[in-house]
């Protein structure tokens, strides 16, 4: 059914054609022509993405683009047409388990029903290197507590999730993805309640991953976050790639202004080299028109 | 106002906290049996006979082997069975509210029963009519909570409550043309009493409790990991669907078993796992084979209370769990606030 | 004698009937106009052995005995009459069992002009007190005289005559499955005594107490009087039953468990002083003769019915 809905497209009206680099090595994670349905609505359409090792690759895009749609397609929980590979092996002849091992998953808004501690609940990234009725061994503890520490929440150890703040709960769940120890990491806008300086560290810790060889896949709302740490950027707008690329080339004026139907000024900043991206106020707005005629 | 857990084990510490729970609660069984056949209505001295020598009476001798040897030993199978099935469906339905009765199995189960009873089936039919009753509303909840493959936990539950419902108003429109005697003996079933199974029943129940128990646990991780989410649980590699329908069918078989034996006992399968969990913690590695012992032991104890309470009236066993567990519960949930029950995702 | 269950089975269910009158003036019920319902088969017993079988018009779900009751129109379950039947068939005088449930049902049915008499039958007293107030209702008083007499001489012969021999310890067993048994406050229990025994449900909770059977094992009654009659399968007479499985029971091992027809004994009324002698018989045969086979089967039909 997906299928057919993804046939009955128009060509994509999108700003910058995606481009696949020339002589890449296998990637990590292949997505072709990805197309997600929720009953008869078609929440993606025609998706490219790839994923090379070592890279943050950000998924940017207003509210209901699919970011976080093709983030679950991605993880195997949402059925998808077209063809999914991760680490060279088709998704869909993947277990459960086996797919759990190669991708971790951190969710946007992580709830639990059960007072598991957080020790308890960053265990659970161990699961799919567990088999059966077995107890987790000696090492793995040692995995889950240095996740833990990575994240700067050790002293959260024996807490009951419950009690935790929700920017707590998200750097737990995090660590629980650490601790899955997987080359492909998927993450939901995991930053979202966290202070300022959690947003630093998370990331930090993100493109130490991302250095030692892991991939990361990024759902982000924060677009200076994003020209931060992304290396390239796939931009989604109402279920379609409309760009992807190196940050910079996809991170402009016109791709932004056009996809968040808002001004969004791109600048470079002298001292940071950065790129800052800004939404225009409309008294900024008017500002700029009589800066530059 | 609820502590601080000091120590929650993992890895091999659990696995010895494992063994030690299951040793520790199983002496409380023993203990828990050893006391229930000492006591009843009628009085029996069965230490003094055993530890000093003498004879028992045939009567006594009766008393002991043919009716309370048996009723305790079902009364704890049965505590079993009614604590994992209310572990398996609070883990399924992902709430610490849920009992084996919510989602169905037992509406299906009592009417099976109740019409047995009125037709005048006597001895093992009311049972056997009970366990039919019960697979039948098994087989119709599960396909109706499927849809494309996949078993919704929410119509689940709606499904669950409805056939409920249905069966309680078919039960009441039985009650309503039935006859004074009939209608005592409907209301008696339905209040649960357990009896004083042969040895195949009995062999029966306690393999069945061991073997579900057994076959749970080996979801137990599963579990733990469920508790984030179905998808959250996907994620970590958990076969989710095959895990909602194992976890709804072993349930269920568990309570059908149950309420078929025994009629409708309540609050062994929500008490039981609710204060094992707030004793050990929310690891289902831990709360299963503990639900089974602990379940077993509080039903050996209530029936013992409803065979002496009164004596030599008989109280129906469901009303003595009742008495019990109700205030017992307010009691849990007070002092727990809004704490340990966790937040429903 | 119908069984109800076939009924049931066959989904009765409750009628509403299309009424008719919308609402009976009052009428000041005469006696010789009376258009009798009954409820309650201890009261119909009364009404035709009092010989005013001919006044009734409807009875109750269950009461078709004595046979002449047989082919009325029924009217509801115990203590519930269906009021519209009621207004529609012109009854005058309601004969009911007593019970809170149904009291404010009754006061509802006095404004319709039916005029309500709620019998307690569940002891001796009662039992007794019901036949004459049924004699005054009907305007047969001096019939209900001369039959209370011959209840209570009857009755009071037999005491007598028991008082002589020393006492039995008796069971009378009404249910299974949960065992249940007469206790204090039925006309059973009352019964048992005054026939020479000691109910060993003595010290039970209430009339009809859901009893232990480790009780029962322990207090070794000498006579089992099995009156439960939900067990397919029960012996009629003086069998062992349900209770071979306890060979060692004084009842079963010296052959005095009896199967008597629940109809025999359970409905107290004007049969009151037949089922003493009955019960003496069962307890104390030495003294009052054994019983005949028919005895243990339902009642015959009363001697003179219209």
């Amino acid at each position: 059914m997906v299928e057919a809905a993804a046939q009955g497209l128009e060509g994509s009206q999108g700003v910058e054609r995606p481009e696949r680099p020339e002589g890449a090595e296998r990637a990590l994670l292949e997505a072709r022509d990805l197309a997600v349905a929720y009953g008869s609505r078609l929440a993606l359409a025609g998706v490219d993405l790839e994923l090379q090792a070592g890279s943050i690759v950000g998924l940017l895009g207003p509210n209901g683009a699919g970011k976080s749609t093709l983030v679950r397609a991605l993880s195997g929980v949402a059925a998808f047409a077209g063809s999914v590979t991760v680490t060279g092996d088709d998704l869909r002849a993947l277990s459960r388990k086996e797919l759990a091992r190669r991708v971790a998953v951190v969710p946007q808004e992580p709830r639990f029903d059960f007072p598991f501690t957080a020790l308890e609940v960053v265990v659970m990234g161990r699961h799919p290197h567990l088999a059966g009725l077995a107890f987790e061994s000696a090492a793995d503890l040692a995995i889950a507590h240095q996740a833990l520490a990575r994240c700067g929440a050790s002293h959260l150890a024996l807490r009951p999730i419950d009690q935790l703040s929700s920017g707590e709960r998200q750097r737990i769940v995090f660590a629980r993805a650490l601790a899955q120890q997987a080359p492909i990491l998927l993450l939901d806008e995991p930053a979202s309640f966290l202070d300022l300086r959690y947003q630093v560290e998370l990331f930090d810790r993100v493109r130490e991953l991302a250095d030692g060889g892991t991939g990361v896949v990024a759902v982000l709302h924060d677009l200076n976050l994003a020209a931060e740490y992304c290396d390239r950027i796939v931009l989604l707008q109402a279920g379609r790639v409309v760009a992807s690329g190196p940050t910079a080339e996809v991170l402009t004026y016109k791709n932004l202004t056009a996809v968040y139907e808002t001004e969004i000024y791109v600048d470079l900043n002298d001292i940071t080299g950065a790129l800052v991206v800004t939404p225009l106020s409309t008294r900024a707005r008017r500002r700029l028109r009589q800066q530059s005629p | 106002m609820k502590a601080m857990p000091s120590s929650r084990p993992l890895g091999r510490p659990l696995a010895r906290r494992l063994t030690l729970v299951t040793l520790g609660l199983g002496v409380l069984l023993a203990l828990a049996i050893a006391f229930a056949v000492s006591f009843g209505a009628a009085e029996v001295p069965l230490w003094q006979r055993l530890l000093l020598g003498g004879v028992w009476s045939e009567a006594q001798r009766a008393i002991l082997f043919a009716l309370r040897v048996p009723r305790v030993l079902t009364a704890a199978a049965l505590g079993g069975l009614l604590g994992v099935a209310g572990v398996a469906f609070q883990a399924l339905l992902r709430n610490p509210l849920a009992d084996p009765y919510v989602l169905g199995v037992s509406g299906g189960a009592s009417l099976g029963g109740v019409i047995a009873l009125l037709a005048g089936v006597a001895g093992l039919g009311v049972p056997l009519a009970a366990f039919v009753g019960a697979l039948a509303s098994l087989v119709a909840i599960e396909r109706m909570a499927t849809s494309g493959g996949r078993l919704t936990v929410f119509t689940l539950l709606l499904t669950g409550a409805i056939f409920n419902a249905f069966s309680a108003a078919l039960i009441y429109f039985l009650q309503s043309v039935a006859s004074r005697e009939e209608l005592s003996a409907i209301v008696f079933y339905l209040m649960g009493r357990v009896p004083s199974s042969g040895p195949v029943t009995l062999v029966m129940l306690w393999a069945a409790g061991v073997a579900i128990t057994v076959a749970l646990f080996a979801s137990a991780r599963d579990f733990n990991a469920l508790t984030g989410g179905e998808e959250g649980a996907q994620q970590l590699g958990v076969d989710v669907e095959r895990l909602k329908r194992r976890t709804f069918v072993l349930g269920s078989l568990a309570t059908a078993l149950a309420v078929a034996t025994a009629g409708l006992i309540g609050f062994v399968g929500l008490v039981v796992p609710h204060l094992l969990r707030r004793l050990l913690g929310p690891d289902h590695r831990l709360l299963l084979p503990a639900a089974f012992l602990g379940g077993a032991t509080f039903l050996v104890l209530a029936d013992v209370a409803a065979r002496t309470l009164a004596a030599p009236t008989e109280l129906p066993v469901g009303v003595v769990t009742a008495l019990l567990g109700g205030p017992f519960f307010l009691l849990l949930l007070r002092r727990s606030g809004a704490m340990s029950g966790g937040g429903h995702g | 004698m119908p069984r109800r269950r076939t009924a049931l089975l066959l989904g009765l269910a409750l009628a509403a009937g299309v009424c008719g009158a919308c609402g009976a003036p009052s009428r000041t019920p005469s006696v010789a106009r009376a258009r009798l319902a009954v409820m309650a088969p201890a009261a119909a017993e009364t009404l035709v052995e009092l010989g005013v079988a001919d006044r009734i018009v409807a009875v109750g779900d269950f009461v078709d005995w004595p046979p002449v009751l047989a082919g009325l129109p029924k009217i509801g379950a115990y203590d519930a009459p269906n009021a519209e039947r009621l207004v529609e068939l012109g009854v005058s005088h309601l004969f009911t069992t007593a019970s809170e449930a149904g009291r404010g049902d009754y006061a509802r049915m006095g404004g319709l002009g039916i005029r309500v008499v709620a019998l307690d039958t569940s002891t001796f007293a009662g039992t007794l007190a019901a036949i004459a107030e049924t004699g005054r209702e009907v305007g047969r008083e001096a019939e209900a005289r001369a039959l209370l007499e011959r209840i209570e001489s009857r009755l009071a012969a037999v005491g007598e005559r028991a008082a002589t021999a020393p006492r039995r310890r008796v069971l009378v067993a009404v249910g299974y499955d949960p065992l249940f048994a007469a206790g204090p406050g039925s006309h059973l229990d009352e019964l048992v005594t005054l026939a020479g025994g000691e109910n060993v449900a003595r010290d039970a909770a209430s009339p009809y107490p859901m009893l232990a059977l480790e009780t029962v094992l322990e207090r070794a009654p000498q006579v089992i009087v099995d009156s439960a009659d939900n067990r397919p399968g029960n012996p009629r007479g003086l069998a062992a039953g349900f209770w071979r499985q306890w060979p060692f029971l004084p009842a079963v091992s010296e052959g005095r468990v009896a199967f008597v027809d629940p109809w025999r004994l359970l409905v107290p009324g004007p049969r009151l002083a037949d089922m003493a002698e009955l019960m003496a018989k069962l307890i104390q045969p030495e003294l009052f003769g054994q019983p005949r086979p028919e005895d243990f089967g339902p009642p015959q039909a009363p001697e003179g019915a219209p």
